[in-house]
């Protein structure tokens, strides 16, 4: 997780076929706490019987534990599972509505009590969730050993979203409540969720974790602008000076060109999650069918994408195993496999950069690319949302060009 | 440019009891649309025209919001040949049913916008040197271009069959 660059997958409504075809692509999975409770089975025996094969990537659970820093007046069946797994048993405590809670709701007894069952739950997941080893193991299509599943490689602490001084004293004492929790040699991990770039630095700066797990509510990388994101570099930058390796909950390819700045890997969902929101939106449902184009570093439409690869098949042509040069006419698996080839191959050719090689490198792309666009002479229609497709690169740009004045 | 073809929207089709469900399903609930605002109100009277024209007859089937790409396709018809025609609906400002209709083409062998104004001079040349077919409807329905038949992707045009022959039985 903290080798540069780790690239981490998001279980979610992936199939195991997926999951085996990417094998090899990833280096890494992190497990929603919410679906980890709430499909137990289900998820337990697919998980653990990834774990079980030879290369299997290590995993962790993510205890989602914002959720109840906001009111909930209507949680859904995985908040409820939740709830009751860190609570013991008595969801209420953890479940507050209508009134939103306050820090203050958060007793000694409850912080010892959420920790203790987080532990107890990571800790004997390999034993407890393996009802359906068998059925997810045949699906494999590879001899796999129940015995050889593997519990997860850490434990990320139950944290918060530093809303305020008292929300951040709370998320420290979660975390020191966990790590007392955890027997000895289990590495305890915290994430330092902030709700701006802006406040990132002083989170981190605040404590002397070698290695941590950031969070950034709404960070859409595509739409913030430049400030932000060099606030959001800087940060990594300052913590990465003083000894601290940084690996991001959600990123998309900008958190890739981050690890100039030092940051050690990103997770995202497959075919979606380059960011996320708190408090959460509501929304439900699998990804969308979306191409993610490697030369404009983002997911666009598949119409747009075969509208540009019919006049200049180079302009959304891959060359992954899925795609092999061809059209970008894919169905919906192999849209989200490509995805996570092409994050794959982002990751090795830029993952390894500094400052000023990656900023080079991304002007050069730019310009070569609104170059292509404009020798195509496209119908004004599809000049629109490709001007929306090419915009964040002048963000981009001049978040490096921010970065590079302060080196 | 082709000539515009203008027929009475309020004309009934004489053989609509000879319909195929989705068809005539298609314009029992369009026909309810056309007191309501918005692009909807257009669809009935675009639909008895191309009855009308006989561009959908006896075999033909008809479905509305066909799922298609991560988007939708406000009406996609099939004719008794197995030819697939998408029709993007839009009261003005035209340029996203354009884009939306461009994108029809790879996958449909006719691409139509549905206006309910005359699109600018440029897009009218646009939609000819595309082979896009534009119908104004306002009060009467007129085919202001021709549609050039397409040659879709036969994946794609094989895969918008499928797919709108599903939603036309959900029609019925």
């Amino acid at each position: 997780m903290f080798e540069r660059f780790s690239h981490y997958l998001a279980y979610g409504s992936t199939d195991q076929q997926t999951m085996r075809d990417l094998t090899g692509s990833y280096d890494g999975l992190i497990v929603p706490g919410t679906i980890a409770a709430f499909q137990r089975e289900g998820t337990g025996g697919f998980v653990l019987s990834l774990s079980a094969k030879a290369d299997a990537p290590p995993y962790l659970i993510d205890p989602r534990f914002p959720l109840f820093q906001t009111a909930q007046p209507d949680p859904k069946q995985s908040h409820y599972a939740l709830a009751a797994l860190l609570s013991g048993g008595d969801p209420d405590q953890l479940l507050r509505a209508p009134d939103a809670p306050v820090p203050a709701d958060f007793d000694g007894d409850l912080i010892e009590t959420v920790a203790r069952n987080w532990v107890e739950f990571n800790l004997s997941y390999e034993e407890l969730q393996a009802a359906k080893f068998n059925k997810y193991a045949k699906r494999l299509d590879e001899d796999v050993d129940q015995d050889a599943a593997k519990g997860p490689s850490g434990i990320i602490a139950p944290y918060l979203v530093a809303d305020s001084d008292g929300w951040w004293e709370l998320a420290k004492r979660l975390y020191e409540a966990t790590a007392a929790a955890a027997p000895q040699g289990v590495d305890v991990f915290r994430v330092v969720a902030s709700p701006s770039a802006a406040n990132l630095g002083l989170l981190l700066a605040d404590i002397d974790d070698p290695r941590l797990i950031v969070w950034v509510s709404d960070l859409k990388e595509l739409e913030v602008q430049p400030s932000r994101l060099a606030d959001y570099g800087r940060a990594i930058a300052a913590a990465t000076e003083g000894g601290k390796d940084c690996f991001a909950l959600y990123g998309g390819f900008f958190s890739v060109l981050l690890a100039s700045q030092g940051l050690r890997g990103a997770c995202h969902g497959i075919g979606y999650g380059e960011h996320r929101s708190w408090p959460e939106l509501s929304q439900s449902g699998p990804p969308p069918p979306r191409y993610y184009a490697p030369r404009f570093h983002r997911y666009i439409n598949q119409d747009l994408a075969y509208q540009l690869w019919s006049r200049d098949a180079g302009l959304t042509g891959c060359g992954c195993r899925i795609c092999n040069n061809g059209p970008p006419v894919l169905s919906y698996h192999d849209l989200m496999k490509h995805s996570v080839f092409a994050r794959q191959a982002e990751i090795e050719r830029w993952g390894n950069l500094d400052l000023e090689a990656a900023y080079e490198l991304l002007k050069e792309e730019h310009e070569e690319l609104e170059d292509d666009l404009e020798a195509l002479d496209l119908p004004e229609p599809l000049q629109r949302p490709v001007r929306r497709a090419t915009s964040h690169f002048s963000a981009w740009i001049s978040a490096l060009e921010l970065l590079a004045e302060e080196e | 440019m082709s000539a515009a073809v203008s027929i009475n929207a309020a004309t009934k089709p004489a053989d609509a009891a000879g319909l195929l469900p989705s068809v005539s399903e298609a314009i029992e609930l369009a026909e309810r649309w056309e007191t309501m605002p918005g692009e909807r109100r257009m669809v009935a009277s675009l639909l008895r025209w191309l009855i009308s024209a006989r561009w959908l007859g006896s075999a033909s089937r008809a479905a509305f919001e066909v799922p298609w790409r991560g988007r939708r396709i406000d009406l996609v018809t099939i004719n008794s040949k197995g030819w697939v025609s998408a029709f993007e609906f839009k009261l003005g400002g035209t340029a996203r049913a354009f884009e939306q209709a461009l994108y029809n083409s790879a996958s449909a062998h006719r691409s139509f916008i549905v206006s309910g104004g005359n699109p600018t001079p440029e897009y009218r040349a646009l939609a000819h040197a595309q082979g896009l077919g534009v119908f104004v409807v306002n009060g009467s329905v007129r085919l202001l271009e021709r549609p050039v038949l397409q040659h879709p992707r036969p994946d794609l045009a094989s895969a918008l069959r499928k797919r709108a022959l599903v939603a036309a039985a959900g029609n019925v």
